[in-house]
Parts: structure tokens; C-alpha cells; sequence
């Protein structure tokens, strides 16, 4: 047997061993605490939400925990197993090979993504060994507003880098199959000249050195597909990211070794920050829309878990290794904008039953990620309906209804017996499952890797900001959970997800806070009161939930802010390495780059601007598609309606399709300078001039 | 002229954007027109050439002894709008390649049929 899948078969079956008997116990105290041991129907749909809840919980403890193991015993090193042990002292003398470094967005922030291109690229230069790397912006914005303001960043980063013919701009004009198309479409036409391609997401920033070690890796492995690196969050500044930000740095490390050393070989792409071999990846992870019904029909929402599991069919390895710093994201500001995600998430997540069910050959490894993928999600309606059975049967014994014969072949009576000392053990066991973890992320800081300790300011600010993050996420969960739910079921009935930038800058107003969390606070009323009403005791254990589910507005707004990011950034809690500048140079460029606006701010909108600025004008008409026959006639026409009617009266998305055409836009461009001052496009020029000059 | 090597540049916009003051004293933005028709057309043509000349090269130079005719400035302007498209690629030349779908091949059986190394 090959002896990495001998390591990673035993690691695995302990696992799997520990999740299953720490379930079992969990059970067996469930089975103790349930009046009728499991006896009634209710007990039995309340034991069948119970069992996989606290399984997960436990598997995601136990990963920790062998994260923890991994670290302790190789010293904080990573695995002896991962590549970047087996084959660091050999990196730097392999040769680099050609590698397109490719930046797949759709509607993003554009001073944002160029910052972070910018900065990454200036790492890959800074290495000396940027002749190997061409760099791709490819763009699935619909917007011109988007596209044109995209196009003119990417004219001045090759123009500041000096990287005409090497940072290449490509905008699709048919967005099929979202950002799998995306990748494709690049892939069809330019994957051929490169040996692998690295994918960045709109908010990566990644380090040279992380950038070419993960190229010497390929080279030194040529088993391997993929290698994802891990990604930790920086530039937070809402107190929600920067709580995100927190978490990521601190608990993030025991939880991806312990990832990395259960998958070993056979891990997963989050679909950016990671190498791929292109060969392989064109040859056998080309996603085809799924045939199915409902959720299970059209594009693959989720597509890198799947692409990972296709390329470890073809005979690839897929390795995660968490040794390669200087991978960076950056986290949603604020609960509503993660939420909006989850949703994207879910439905994602969900699709991948039709992978882990009917798809032949894929890697158990992989089947169980689909699994645990799934769960993410839909553990969620499994609470709720865990707290829905719970309530039920609290309400029969309220209401006085205790059947003593709830099996009706049996001649004796079933006592109804109440351990309320088996209820604080089970609620002791797993308040530890789910805040172990935690513990044990910081005792590693404080105890055995106190070299990171600096990077989070103070032991006394980090103990604070430990506490903190506790006391929220246990706030966030219920709402989080409710969210999902939702989610889940929409997914199922299939109600149709917007594919759309995230946004990644901005508050959250109360009136929208409010409208988006009103169903659970009214949920949470509702539960309060009828628990109340049932029992007293019943009432103090429903309290964190519902708590948490009536404060969901305030809590949103208030850690969407940034003033508080900022106060308690001054504070020192929360304090993560990026922020006490101590994540590498990549970092500090990325804050130091200066980014003027690309056009002056009373400037009229990008579609004029490009119309009416002489070298934008010539830039688009450069760039513009060769047009002829219909096509061609058809942009004449568009343009001569534009010249007649200006450009208010035509949809956006229309009259930029005038931007395909060089000989079209440029008879506009003239026309419109040399128009008198009466005239339509004459007034839009004096307008021009006026707009830019006058504050 | 000025050529278009020397005025193909982003950095008209950037600059644009960097100083408004100083243009604010160039331009002649406050046309309210007080003046008799013809000197208004004038400062209107002078303004279009002068505003051309500045977003194409970020930097204009007003030459407070030229002939300031609307022919000359019509002429000018005429001569600015003619200044060809340049050569630009955005992307690098196509190198077809296809993306197969993720389908098992029949002879492919998982972790074993293929060796890549």
C-alpha cells in the first residue's frame, strides 16, 4: 500500500473512531436526559436532530485537536508528511515555470482589486523571479460603468508597473456559467501556454515568495494538481471583520493543520489562492451543467470542491499546505454581507449531494468533504428543528399530557424520569466540544509558540478579545442559524440566487438591519412567550437563543461599524499580525500604495467619459472588436442614434455596445468635440468642461 | 502638435484629477455669455481646443500670444481629433486549447490508471 494512503487511512479511522464514540456517549446522555429514554415518537425525532448535530460538532472538535497534535509534535513546522516538509531544503534552486497568475471578477470594487493585484505583483517582481508569471484580469462585469472604470485601472497598473504585454485585461461579453465559465473561457484560449495558473479571488493578496514556492512545489511533485494555500484575512475595519480577523489568525492555525493532516493528499481547492496544473485541470475538470431537477439543474454554484475531487479522480494529489505564509482575503464586513454569501454558499454546498451520490470515482477523502460541506448548512435547519421537538415535548408535559403507555403492546407502565444532573453533563460536554478548540489555540500561543504571541498585541488585550469573541460568536450562532435555515429551504424549493460582487466596504443602516432580521426577532418573541407560558425552567434555557435572535439588529449594526473597528483597534483588542504589521512586506505595500481616482470626481459617467476623453476615446477604440457585416452595420446604426439622441435615452448596457466599434465611436468622439455649443453633444462638452474644473 | 506618443497617456486622467485648482484658473468655465456673439463663439472654441489639449496630455499650455482666431483654434482642434487610434492589445494572442468536461473515462479508473509522474 502506498504509504501515504496507509498515514492517511489511519489517521482517518482514529478520527473517524473518536467522532463516533465521543457521539455515542453524547447519545447515551441524551438517551438518560429524554423522559421516556427515546420511547415516544418526539424523543425519537428529537434523538435523530441530536445525533448528527452533536457528531459534527465533535468532528470539528476532534480536527483541532489533531491540528494541536500535528503542531505540537513537528514543532509548529507542519506535517512531515505535507510538501513543503518533504521538499523545502531543494526549493530554492528549482527553476520556475510559465505560470498566469489569473484574477476571475465580476462587479467588484475597483480600487480595491487593483490594489490588492498591485501589491501582489510587485511581490512576484521583488523575487526576481517575475519573467515566469503573466499576470490576467479577466472580467465578467456587465456594468460599463464597471468595466470601463476596470479597463482604465488596468492601463495604469501596466503603465506604473511596466508591464505592457504581461498584464492582460479581458472582459467577456457573455457571461455564461459564471466564474467556471470564466476560468474556462481563459483556460480555452491561453491555457496552452502556461504549465499551471494561479487563481486570486477579487480580495486576494498573495506573496511573491508564497507565488513562486508554490510553483518549485508543482515542479518538485509532478503528482500534484492542486495546492491551496491557507488564506488569512486582513484589512478588517468594521468590528465584525476584524472580530472575523481575529478568529482566523488565532483558532485558524489548529484547525487547518488538523484539515491538512486528515486529507493529506486528497484535500480541497477553496477555489482561490491555489496552484493548478493547467494540463490536468483543462483535461479532466471541466464542469458540465448538471441535467437534474430543480437545485440540481444548470451551473455547478460551488465549483471548486468539485474541481478538486475531478482532478484526484484523473490521478492528481490535492494537497493543502498550511506552511506557505502570505496568503491573504479579506473578510465580509459586516453579518448581513457573510450572510448574503451563505447564501450563494448554500446553495452551493447543496448541490454538491448530486457529487457525493451519483458522481463514480471520487475519493472517499472527498465524498466526506462534500458531506461535511453540506452539513455547514444544513445543520442549521437540524437545530432548529431540535429546538421545535424540544419544545414540543416540554409543552406535552406542560399541557399534563403524560402518556405512561407509550408503547401500546406493552402491559406495563413507561415512567416518565427526569435527570437533570444528565442534562448539565450533556450540556458540560458540549459546551467543552465546541470551546476546546478555542482553548487550546490559545493556550498554543500563550504556552508553546509564544513567537506569535506579539502579533496580537497584549496577553491581557488577547485574553480580552478571546472573551469578546466567545461572547459574540455565542450571540451570532442562533442567528446565523436561523439565516441558514432559511436558506436551506430556499435552496431546496430552488428560489433563484443573484451571482453578484460582494460588497466589501460598507455599514449596515439600521432600517435594513431591522427589515432583514424582523422574522427572528418576532421568532423569538413568539418561542419566549410560549415558553414561559409552559414552564419557568424551560423559559432560562431558551434565553441564549432567543436572546441573541432579538438582538440580531443592534448586534449587525453595531459590529458593521467601523468607528468601533477603529476604537477598539486603538484599544488593542482584536489585535491580529496583519495589523501590527507583522505579515510580511506584501501587507505594507498594499497600505501604501497610492491609488488616485481614475477619473476627477465631477466627471461624468464613465460611458460619456470614455466617449468624450480624447485618449480614453482611442483606448477603447484599440481595444474595440474588429467588426464587419451585420454586426458592424448594426454598430453604425447604435451610433448614429446616440448622435441623434444623446446618450440619455438609450440603456447603458446598449449604448456602450457603440464601444465594440472603433470607426463608430471615434465619428461620435469628433462629432461631439466639434459640435456647436447649441447642439446636443455641444452642451454635453460644455458640460465636460465645466464638470471637471468647477469643485 | 503635440504626437500621439506624447499624449497617449493615462496619466492625463490621473492629473486631471490630482490638480483641479490650477485648471480651474486656466479654463474659462464661466461662459455666461456677456459679450457680443462673436467673442462668445470665439471663447467657446478657444475653450473646447484648450480643454482637448488638456485631457489628452494632463498638461495644457496656453500661449498668451497666439493667434487666437476661431480658425486657428478650429484648425487646431480639427488637427487634435485626427490623431489615429493606437496599436493595443488587451490580451495575448489566442492559443486554442479545450476544457473536456469532468466526465470518468471509461478506461480511467480512479487513482490508478493514470501515473502522472
Amino acid at each position: 500500500m502506498n504509504p501515504l494512503l496507509r498515514v492517511a487511512l489511519i489517521r482517518r479511522w482514529v478520527f473517524m473512531g473518536l467522532v463516533l464514540l465521543q457521539t455515542s456517549l453524547g447519545v447515551w446522555g441524551m438517551i438518560w436526559v429524554l423522559p421516556y429514554h427515546g420511547d415516544t415518537p418526539i424523543e425519537q425525532a428529537i434523538l435523530a436532530t441530536f445525533i448528527p448535530l452533536y457528531a459534527f460538532v465533535a468532528a470539528g472538535s476532534w480536527m483541532a485537536l489533531f491540528g494541536f497534535y500535528i503542531r505540537r509534535r513537528f514543532g509548529g513546522h507542519g506535517d512531515a508528511r505535507s510538501l513543503l516538509a518533504r521538499f523545502g531544503s531543494q526549493l530554492p534552486t528549482v527553476p520556475l515555470a510559465p505560470t498566469a497568475i489569473a484574477l476571475p471578477i465580476y462587479h467588484e470594487d475597483v480600487e480595491r482589486v487593483f490594489r490588492g493585484l498591485q501589491a501582489t505583483i510587485e511581490s512576484v517582481l521583488a523575487t526576481g523571479q517575475g519573467a515566469a508569471f503573466e499576470f490576467f484580469v479577466l472580467s465578467d462585469s456587465r456594468d460599463p460603468e464597471v468595466w470601463l472604470e476596470e479597463r482604465a485601472a488596468w492601463l495604469r497598473l501596466s503603465h506604473t508597473l511596466n508591464l505592457q504585454g504581461r498584464l492582460h485585461y479581458r472582459r467577456r461579453r457573455v457571461n455564461l456559467k459564471a466564474k467556471t465559465g470564466n476560468v474556462s473561457d481563459f483556460l480555452r484560449r491561453w491555457g496552452r501556454k502556461f504549465k499551471y495558473f494561479i487563481v486570486l479571488d477579487a480580495d486576494s493578496v498573495m506573496s511573491g515568495e508564497a507565488i513562486v514556492t508554490l510553483v518549485r512545489l508543482m515542479e518538485c511533485e509532478p503528482k500534484a494538481g492542486m495546492i491551496q494555500t491557507v488564506p488569512r484575512l486582513f484589512n478588517a475595519r468594521s468590528a465584525f471583520a476584524r472580530m472575523q480577523q481575529f478568529v482566523t489568525h488565532l483558532y485558524g492555525p489548529l484547525f487547518s493543520e488538523g484539515l491538512a493532516a486528515l486529507q493529506l493528499n486528497e484535500a480541497v481547492f477553496w477555489g482561490h489562492n491555489a496552484i493548478i496544473r493547467t494540463e490536468a485541470f483543462m483535461a479532466h475538470c471541466g464542469l458540465k451543467s448538471m441535467r437534474g431537477l430543480g437545485l440540481w439543474r444548470g451551473t455547478v454554484l460551488s465549483h471548486d470542491f468539485v474541481e478538486a475531487s475531478f482532478i484526484r479522480r484523473a490521478g492528481y494529489e490535492v494537497w493543502l499546505e498550511t506552511g506557505i505564509e502570505g496568503s491573504y482575503e479579506e473578510s465580509p464586513p459586516s453579518l448581513d454581507d457573510e450572510l448574503i454569501r451563505d447564501k450563494r454558499w448554500s446553495k452551493g454546498n447543496l448541490q454538491h449531494l448530486r457529487f457525493l451520490g451519483f458522481e463514480r470515482g471520487i475519493a472517499t477523502a472527498h465524498r466526506m468533504a462534500f458531506l461535511n460541506g453540506i452539513f455547514a448548512y444544513l445543520a442549521s435547519p437540524v437545530w432548529f428543528l431540535f429546538l421545535l421537538f424540544s419544545t414540543i415535548e416540554v409543552a406535552q408535559f406542560a399541557a399534563g399530557d403524560i402518556n405512561y403507555f407509550p408503547d401500546a403492546r406493552s402491559l406495563y407502565p413507561s415512567w416518565p424520569q427526569w435527570h437533570p444532573q444528565w442534562a448539565i453533563i450533556l450540556v458540560t460536554s458540549t459546551l467543552v466540544t465546541l470551546f476546546l478548540p478555542k482553548v487550546l489555540a490559545l493556550v498554543e500561543l500563550l504556552v508553546f509558540d509564544r513567537k506569535r504571541l506579539p502579533g496580537f498585541g497584549s496577553t491581557g488585550r488577547l485574553l480580552q478579545g478571546f472573551f469578546l469573541e466567545n461572547m459574540f460568536s455565542i450571540l451570532l450562532a442562533p442567528i446565523r442559524m436561523l439565516a441558514h435555515s432559511a436558506y436551506v429551504i430556499q435552496a431546496v424549493l430552488n428560489v433563484t440566487v443573484q451571482w453578484a460582487g460582494q460588497n466589501r466596504s460598507s455599514e449596515v443602516g439600521w432600517g435594513q438591519a431591522f427589515i432583514r432580521h424582523a422574522p427572528g426577532m418576532l421568532l423569538a418573541l413568539t418561542w419566549s412567550g410560549i415558553a414561559l407560558s409552559l414552564d419557568a425552567n424551560f423559559f432560562y434555557w431558551t434565553i441564549p437563543i432567543s436572546l441573541s435572535l432579538l438582538l440580531a439588529a443592534p448586534i449587525t449594526v453595531g459590529l458593521s461599524r467601523f468607528s468601533l473597528g477603529d476604537t477598539w483597534r486603538a484599544k488593542g483588542v482584536w489585535c491580529t499580525p496583519p495589523e501590527q504589521g507583522l505579515s510580511g512586506a506584501v501587507l505594507r505595500e498594499f497600505s501604501s500604495i497610492e491609488m488616485p481616482p481614475l477619473k476627477p470626481m465631477n466627471a461624468p459617467s464613465w460611458l460619456e467619459w470614455t466617449l468624450l476623453h480624447p485618449n480614453q476615446a482611442r483606448i477603447a477604440a484599440a481595444l474595440a472588436a474588429r467588426r464587419t457585416g451585420l454586426a458592424k452595420a448594426a454598430s453604425h446604426r447604435l451610433g448614429e442614434k446616440i448622435l441623434a439622441e444623446g446618450l440619455q435615452t438609450i440603456p447603458r448596457r446598449e449604448a456602450a455596445r457603440v464601444l465594440d466599434d472603433a470607426d463608430a465611436l471615434m465619428r461620435l468622439h469628433r462629432h461631439a468635440w466639434q459640435a456647436r455649443p447649441e447642439d446636443l453633444w455641444g452642451r454635453v462638452i460644455d458640460q465636460l468642461t465645466r464638470s471637471i474644473c468647477i469643485r | 502638435m503635440t504626437s500621439f506618443d506624447d499624449t497617449f497617456t493615462i496619466r492625463a486622467a490621473q492629473e486631471s484629477a490630482a490638480e483641479p485648482d490650477d485648471i480651474v484658473a486656466l479654463s474659462a468655465a464661466k461662459t455666461t455669455c456677456r459679450y457680443p456673439e462673436a467673442i462668445c463663439e470665439q471663447l467657446r472654441w478657444l475653450q473646447r481646443r484648450v480643454f482637448y489639449q488638456f485631457l489628452q496630455t494632463g498638461c495644457p499650455t496656453i500661449d498668451m500670444e497666439a493667434d487666437l482666431s476661431i480658425a486657428r483654434n478650429q484648425a487646431d482642434l480639427r488637427q487634435r481629433l485626427q490623431v489615429s487610434v493606437p496599436e493595443l492589445q488587451s490580451m495575448p494572442t489566442i492559443s486554442r486549447g479545450s476544457v473536456q468536461h469532468g466526465v470518468l473515462p471509461p478506461t480511467l479508473k480512479p487513482h490508478t490508471a493514470k501515473d502522472p509522474a
